[in-house]
């Protein structure tokens, strides 16, 4: 935030923020259009997590456009209707349903601009709502690692209310498709909820405009003996991690990437060669996460400086249980990365 | 009997609500589903109902002031004279001094019953039909058992004794019930997000329905489900597909399998009014057409998907209309006839085992709950609401019962209290039972 001018801040929940920059930026530019289901319905949600609450009244059913249930059709029109002009900002209502879209999305909205020899533009952001919140299954699923394979998507990923806000003006600037994932657990609403651990779900934003620019990770707590990068819901808990640890004289630097691509690798390489050493933490399945790239991407270019082998936090390969004991047994704890931490140092070592 | 009302668990993105107004006060008679008071939250005003019948005796936080989710909101008794406390402060935050305003004096014991509604759809149209006395008591009694699980779940919710979300079926029984009842025990139904009703019409035991939402180990699927996921494979129903149209090339897939091995059995799919916008139904349905497979489309039309009314997203007047395309028989039926529900599936079912392939039944029908437990609906007109309150099947089913002769009114009253006798042992099963171990979400991923 800019400080020389002290601008106007106001606590706002994820869910507040995510809809002041779809505000701000339809009102900035009559080519962003809404597509979503249950989007703009009077007496209705906003949305399956209240985004879009009430922007119909301010934009019309023409820009605010509630669709059927048509999870493929939403992708392919948000695809289409950016190819010819527009800039639209659809949504699923839980990242599960991405999987209905995936052509539209990878075939089509992915490959457009390179079979185009570089013709097209697809200007189009796709929102959805991602991990575990005792639903099942089908209602849980962090499905990031998916989008980060294809080439031609951007995927941001913010654990703010400011980076939310700022990020997705920028991916509605964007001239490219971008996945836009917001994890559940951190829509917020006045108070803090118990299954999110309790942390502070409101935060300041600036009532001033701002973008923040893709590809640049943020550092959230400095520290020395140890690099833990994050995303999403794991941020929070990697800080509640490090907050534990420093009690034990353990001063660990924690990374939010805020987008995966573009990945910002110099501020994971600069970290990693300043402690010597890794843990990564994702709420998406071990194998083939975003945490394996990263993995591989530091032991390719830093592998000189690691004092230890690089260790992933991630949930185990299953689906996503129901039962909250299961749950809490499979999306990553903070107990998880302490011992991740404390093992790690243990092994270089050098516990503090 | 003293009972603590809680503000429920109202969702992912709401952790707290203020309190606007009490419906009722202090020495009020309250009913089980009355609501008790009004709540502001930051998207929505709704009720919140009491989980109890009696009388609200403490009224624990004032209009105006917020309060976060499971926090205490009152007390109620079952009589007025029995005396009552406010509960014991979780935290170090001092005891809510109770507004104990104005207590009525001690009047009729019993709470007054409400009133049926007044003029009921006519309940003559039932054809005569081949069902036996039995047949039909025993029918009325699954839809019974149906409406009260529901009930007893949402109580059970509004207790924050049960974790996850609920997408409730009250208003639509002659559905599952009328549908289930043409089914013989090798026959296979496929369900949605809101598959209660379903499971139990098919007849999966309550205790293993009620363990499954409590996340039980001795739940039907063992507590990796939960109440989107419910079904038992051995007792003719694939587990809940929570992913609107998911269930419907599964469908047709089952029945391709039934076909093959020429079992002479057939497949009901079970899906709603918004799942026919979605393009695996259009492909399941062309391809059960094209293959003559025995399944049966029943598409149970509330008029709803979430938020959006169907005829906002859909050309069409009527999802029957949409058999056309396909080249099958498409049937509209009033969904909350149970006896003619039955007629159509019997129907239906006998073509697609004849090989005569799938029939598209529109069943139309109406959800009296919110789409889940933390709607209130305030995009349908009350009227809509109360009109087909009207026509509630069960009602409807008792009326006829009753005009047959084949039923008193003291004993359906019996019936229900038999009902709720077996939803308590199956509440008490479930309560009592282990929960999972944490490790048992590794296995059953491979086979
Ligand atoms: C593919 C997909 N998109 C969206 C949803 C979210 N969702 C769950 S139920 C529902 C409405 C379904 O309406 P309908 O098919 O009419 O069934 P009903 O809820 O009325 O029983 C929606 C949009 C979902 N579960 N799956
Ligand atoms: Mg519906």
């Amino acid at each position: 935030m800019s400080s020389h001018n002290p601008p106007v801040v106001r606590k706002l929940t994820m869910a507040e923020a995510l809809r002041e920059a779809l505000r701000e930026e339809m009102r900035r530019d009559e080519r962003v259009i809404l597509l979503g289901e249950d989007i703009g319905v009077e007496g209705g949600f906003g949305g399956a997590f209240t985004v879009t609450l009430g922007l119909e009244r301010e934009f019309g059913h023409h820009r605010v456009i509630d669709t059927p249930i048509s999870e493929a059709a939403i992708a392919g029109l948000a695809a289409g209707a950016a190819m010819g002009g527009l800039r639209p900002v659809a949504d699923v209502q839980y990242g599960d349903f991405l999987f209905l879209a995936m052509d539209q999305l990878v075939n089509q909205a992915a490959k457009m601009r390179y079979m185009s020899g570089g013709k097209l533009t697809v200007p189009m952001v796709f929102r959805a709502p991602v991990g575990a919140t005792t639903r099942g299954a089908q209602h849980a699923q962090s499905p990031e690692g998916f989008f980060l394979h294809v080439p031609g998507l951007k995927v941001a990923c913010p654990a703010t209310p400011y980076d939310a806000k700022g990020l997705l003006k920028t991916a509605i600037r964007d001239p490219n498709p971008v996945l836009f994932f917001e994890h559940k657990l951190l829509y917020g609403s006045k108070g803090s909820r118990k299954e999110a651990g309790g942390w502070e779900l409101v935060a300041d934003v600036p009532e001033e405009e701002y973008l923040i620019p893709f590809g640049e990770a943020k550092v959230v707590r400095p520290g020395s003996r140890l690099t833990v990068v994050a995303t999403l819901l794991m941020v929070h808990k990697s800080m509640q991690a490090a907050a534990i640890l420093s009690e034990s004289g353990i001063d660990i630097e924690v990374i939010d990437l805020r987008t995966l691509v573009p990945l910002d690798e110099e501020a994971i390489f600069a970290s990693v060669r300043k402690t010597g050493r890794l843990v990564i933490v994702e709420e998406d399945n071990l194998t083939g996460g975003w945490g394996a790239e990263v993995a591989a991407r530091v032991a390719d270019a830093c592998i000189d400086y690691l004092d230890g082998p690089i260790r992933r936090v991630a949930a185990p390969d299953t689906p996503v249980p129901f039962a909250p004991v299961m749950e809490n047994f499979y999306v990553p704890s903070v107990e998880r990365i302490v011992g991740a931490v404390k093992a790690l140092l243990g092994a270089g070592g050098s516990v503090g | 009997m003293q009972h603590l009302i809680i503000l429920p668990d109202l969702g992912q993105t709401t952790s707290e609500a203020k309190v606007l107004k009490w419906l009722k006060q202090p020495g009020d008679p309250i009913r089980r589903g009355e609501p008790l008071l009004t709540v502001e939250t930051d998207k929505v005003d709704m009720d919140v109902e009491s989980f109890a019948d009696g009388f609200l005796r403490g009224i624990l936080v004032p209009e105006g002031s917020v309060v976060a989710a499971l926090a205490p909101l009152a007390v109620v008794t079952a009589t007025l004279q029995e005396s009552w406390m406010p509960p014991a402060p979780a935290t170090e935050q001092p005891a809510p001094e109770p507004i104990v305003s104005r207590e009525k004096p001690a009047g009729r014991e019993v709470p007054a019953a409400p009133e049926l509604p007044r003029e009921p759809a006519p309940a003559h149209e039932f054809r005569a039909r081949p069902l036996t006395p039995e047949q039909q008591l025993a029918m009325f009694r699954r839809m019974l058992l149906c409406r009260q699980f529901e009930d007893r779940v949402y109580y059970l919710f509004l207790q924050g004794r049960m974790p996850g979300t609920i997408h409730q079926a009250q208003g639509q029984e002659a559905c599952a019930v009328g549908v289930c009842a043409a089914l013989g025990p090798g026959d296979m139904i496929t369900s949605t997000h809101r598959p209660h009703e379903h499971a139990v019409a098919r007849g999966i035991p309550v205790r293993s329905l009620m363990a499954e939402l409590f996340a039980r180990s001795t739940g039907c699927c063992r507590g990796k489900g939960g109440s989107m996921h419910i079904g038992d494979v051995s007792l003719g129903m694939l587990p809940a597909v929570a992913i609107v149209g998911g269930g419907i090339p599964l469908a047709a897939g089952f029945a391709l399998a039934f076909q093959y091995l020429k079992t002479g059995n057939i497949v009901a799919c079970f899906f709603g009014d918004g799942a026919t916008n979605i393009g695996p139904f259009h492909e399941a349905v062309n391809v059960a057409a094209i293959w003559n497979l025995p399944v049966v489309f029943v598409c149970e039309n509330n008029k709803y998907g979430a938020s959006t009314a169907i005829e906002k997203v859909t050309r069409v007047p009527h999802v029957s209309d949409r058999a056309g395309a396909y080249g099958i028989p498409g049937r509209r039926v009033d969904g909350n006839d149970l006896e003619a529900v039955y007629a159509a599936m019997l129907e239906a079912a006998a073509a697609a085992r004849a090989g005569a392939g799938p029939t598209l039944l529109e069943l139309e029908t109406y959800r009296f709950a919110g789409h889940s437990r933390s709607d209130p609906g305030h995009y349908r007109p009350k009227e809509e609401v109360e009109q087909w309150k009207l026509r509630d099947p069960i009602e409807r089913y008792q009326r006829f019962l009753i005009e047959q002769g084949l039923l008193s009114p003291e004993q359906a009253a019996e019936m229900r209290n038999e009902v709720e006798r077996e939803l308590d042992e199956a509440v008490a099963f479930a309560e009592g039972s282990p929960q999972p171990a944490p490790e048992d979400c590794l296995t059953d991923v491979f086979a």
